[in-house]
């Protein structure tokens, strides 16, 4: 990868896939828990999901728990391995930079 | 646009915060109905105590029993369709802290009612400690109350109202503490 995901590579949305990723593989993550853990904006969050979304990094769903409405969202297979190659794009950069340190 | 070293730095840090928050949060998540389910087990357990003392044993070993089967039952909800299976992980881990206890009480033998009574408190309280330490301070302050209650009533109360003290205070403080986690 010679250039950041321009999807993944915006803070939220950063913290909205790291913390989707610590998931277990297909189990989603209540909107609400999400808000708390990323420290963004009701709207704000919501816009940067429908990206995430549109991009099919993550998915959807709108359900009832009880008679309260309950947004939850997962990541999927393709986001999944997309942050995975992001983070090692990072990691990557770090490595290099140590090594032109180093030299 | 190319991305620096200290900036992806930045970024890894960033994440790597994220995904503890978002570990902590889901074990919170999942401890929280354990925990409202353990309360009132446990409650029913040191009241029963008090109550038939004859049948304490009895008491314990078919609470443990129920107690494990149900926790796995509730580890299988909030699982997306087709992964709900019944928790054998959560069933034996539970059957194994049964078996600790008891092997600790076979070999330290003869126990006295509240010794066993604090005994089992002690162990779920450390562990919880652990987890904390591991998981979210939640689970730490839960524990570090739970030991405090268990010893200050082992010390300074006599033996029936130091089951009432843990019916009542020990299983409140998990229902209490399962109430907190399902907010946090």
């Amino acid at each position: 990868m010679d250039q950041p995901d321009p999807t993944i590579h915006q803070p939220i949305r950063l913290k909205i896939m790291a913390a989707l990723k610590v998931m277990p593989e297909g189990e989603p993550l209540e909107f609400v828990r999400l808000k708390t853990i990323v420290g963004a904006t009701e709207g704000n969050l919501g816009a940067h999901i429908g990206t995430l979304e549109s991009a099919g990094y993550a998915s959807v769903t709108k359900d009832f728990n009880g008679k309260k409405p309950r947004t939850r969202v997962a990541l999927t297979k393709d986001g999944r391995r997309a942050f995975e190659d992001y983070v090692a794009y990072l990691r990557d950069i770090i490595g290099a930079g140590d090594t032109a340190q180093g030299s | 646009m190319p991305v620096s070293p200290s900036e992806a730095a930045d970024a890894l840090r960033d994440i790597s915060q994220t995904e503890r928050r978002s570990f902590s949060a889901y074990g919170y998540k999942s401890a929280a109905p354990q925990l409202i389910l353990w309360g009132l087990l446990w409650f029913l357990g040191y009241s029963g105590t008090y109550l038939v003392p004859p049948a304490t044993n009895w008491i314990w070993l078919a609470i443990v029993i129920f107690g494990a089967a149900a926790s796995a039952l509730i580890g299988m909800r909030g699982k997306p369709r087709g992964q709900q299976k019944f928790s054998w992980r959560i069933f034996f881990t539970w059957l194994a802290a049964l078996a600790f206890i008891s092997s600790v009480v076979s070999i330290f033998s003869p126990f006295n009612g509240k010794q066993i009574g604090t005994l089992f408190p002690l162990f779920i309280g450390w562990a919880y400690v652990v987890i904390g330490i591991w998981m979210g301070w939640r689970f730490a302050i839960a524990g570090l109350v739970i030991v405090a209650l268990a010893l200050f009533g082992y010390f300074q109360l006599a033996p029936n109202p130091f089951l009432l003290w843990m019916a009542f205070l020990g299983g409140g403080v998990l229902i209490g503490t399962g109430l907190w986690l399902r907010r946090a």
